[in-house]
């Protein structure tokens, strides 16, 4: 029996509770102007075997202290989420264990589809005391993270949305179209860009789009132009059969 | 291809002859230069659809070429990149606009700037040499330009890139003039051949030829066929038709 306080208020814990400690409780509080009470009867039932099981079993899934939350990353972010689970590293898988709670196994997933072990962008952390953390680096999918903690008895879970930024970029490629339409087809092909006809939404006014593809801004040379120019002269020289008799 | 080079000089420019630079959008995949639309194609093709054309014809679009770069240079900005397809027609077919400022930059006199891409065919002999450009390289494009529109035919143009570097490098003159007598007028030749001068130096500047031009006047008989030109329009249309560059527009 224990008696414990947090702030103004006081519990009495009675545990384990027998059968002699049924009986009318009486709480008082006393200053030197006034006395008020509080009281209370505790009856003790004795169950059979059975129903001790059910009320055990209630208690020994496990339950999350801590749940996944929202988080919401830039493309090729860090996302991090943590769960905290009340658990027993000394559970047992069976009901012997009586007021403990069997260790809990964690899991976690994205889109219903586990996480593989080695992935080198996901990091899965568990600890001994009930804490998980997942940690998801150069991340660029979005779904839903759900963390599942299973024991002998039962499943609890908790679920949250990862949610990918669109970055500058994207919000200007959107605002790009936004401000144009832009027509189907290339109007002409460069060595490294194509151009596209479009025209200004507002005005209607045509416009000629420009593309450079990024991955080709910092490749190109001289050396590039020259072998298609050599490729394209060597099919020509058939052209030049045709056209010029 | 420096797009932001391509953008921040084309931002500064405002001539009839030049195309007019509206925005530049960075997105995912690509950098995207929006600029006016020039509805009348490119100049080879409309001198092909006339079927024959004089040599005051090609004068007439050249000049304005002249115009374009007086201004550019005025501003100390070297387009580098000029070809066929460097060349359109507004909607009235009547003026010329010069586009492909990937290559463009500021020239500065105390800073000597090596050409580390071009199209050989169009290239002048101190980038074949791999030695610094300024202004003048574009003179030496505008000549063999020149030559294409009044010959049909491509001035320094070999079977392998090679091979049409070595071929600048050396510009034999003699050979040149041999390929344009009995086919061009006197003054057009020594016009051809100013702008194809061998060295930087010696070779005049766009202001000198833009002078010169007002000066004299060209035939207007229709002695040029338009035929050999195909040839060139369709090796350039093949060639940009082999390059895929990927986008995400």
């Amino acid at each position: 029996m224990k008696i414990s306080t947090f702030k103004n208020q006081y519990d009495l814990i009675i545990e384990p509770i027998l059968q002699q400690d049924q009986g009318a409780y009486i709480g008082r509080v006393v200053n030197n102007v006034d006395t008020v009470e509080s009281r209370c009867v505790v009856n003790v039932v004795k169950l059979n075997h059975t129903d001790i099981r059910g009320r055990i079993t209630s208690q020994l899934i496990p339950v999350f202290d801590q749940i996944v939350e929202d988080v919401t990353i830039p493309i090729g972010g860090t996302a991090k989420f943590a769960v905290n689970v009340k658990s027993n590293p000394q559970g047992k898988k069976t009901v012997k264990i009586k007021n403990k709670i069997p260790k809990a196994v964690i899991r976690w997933s994205l889109n219903d589809c586990a996480f593989l072990l080695g992935d080198k962008n996901v990091e899965i952390t568990s600890l001994a005391n009930g804490e998980s953390t997942l940690v998801l680096s150069n991340w660029v999918t979005q779904g839903t993270i759900a963390c599942y903690a299973s024991n002998a008895v039962g499943q609890a879970e908790c679920k949250a949305d990862l949610s990918l930024e669109k970055s500058n970029l994207e919000r200007n490629y959107d605002l790009l179209k936004e401000e144009y339409r832009i027509h189907s087809g290339i109007t002409s092909r460069g060595s490294y860009s194509i151009v596209k006809r479009a025209s200004e939404r507002k005005s209607g006014v045509e416009v000629a789009l420009k593309s450079v593809c990024r991955k080709s801004v910092d490749k190109t040379g001289i050396r590039q132009a020259r072998s298609s120019c050599d490729f394209s002269n060597y099919m020509l020289t058939l052209f030049k059969v045709v056209l010029l008799g | 291809m420096n797009f932001f080079k391509e953008t921040i000089i084309l931002k500064q420019i405002n001539h009839v002859n030049v195309v007019r630079f509206i925005a530049g959008y960075h997105t995912l995949e690509s950098l995207v230069l929006v600029t006016e639309w020039i509805s009348g194609g490119n100049l080879l093709q409309k001198l092909i659809d006339e079927g024959e054309y004089s040599e005051a014809r090609v004068f007439f679009f050249f000049e304005q070429l002249c115009n374009a770069l007086e201004f550019l240079h005025s501003k100390s900005i070297a387009h580098l990149d000029l070809r066929c397809e460097s060349l359109l027609l507004a909607a009235n077919h009547r003026r010329l606009i010069i586009i492909g400022f990937g290559n463009a930059r500021e020239v500065q006199d105390d800073f000597l700037e090596l050409l580390d891409r071009a199209v050989p065919e169009f290239c002048s002999p101190e980038v074949a040499r791999c030695m610094p450009v300024d202004c003048s390289s574009d003179v030496f494009s505008a000549g063999i330009l020149l030559f294409m529109l009044l010959t049909g035919e491509s001035p320094y143009q070999e079977k392998t890139d090679k091979e049409t570097l070595l071929n600048i490098q050396e510009n034999d003159q003699e050979k040149l003039k041999s390929r344009m007598k009995g086919k061009l007028s006197n003054v057009t030749q020594t016009f051809v051949l100013q702008c194809l001068t061998t060295e930087a130096h010696k070779r005049p500047s766009i202001s000198e030829i833009a002078e010169d031009l007002a000066n004299h006047e060209f035939s207007d008989e229709k002695t040029i066929d338009a035929k050999k030109l195909k040839y060139l329009f369709t090796r350039q249309r093949y060639i940009c038709r082999i390059a895929c560059p990927h986008s995400d527009l």
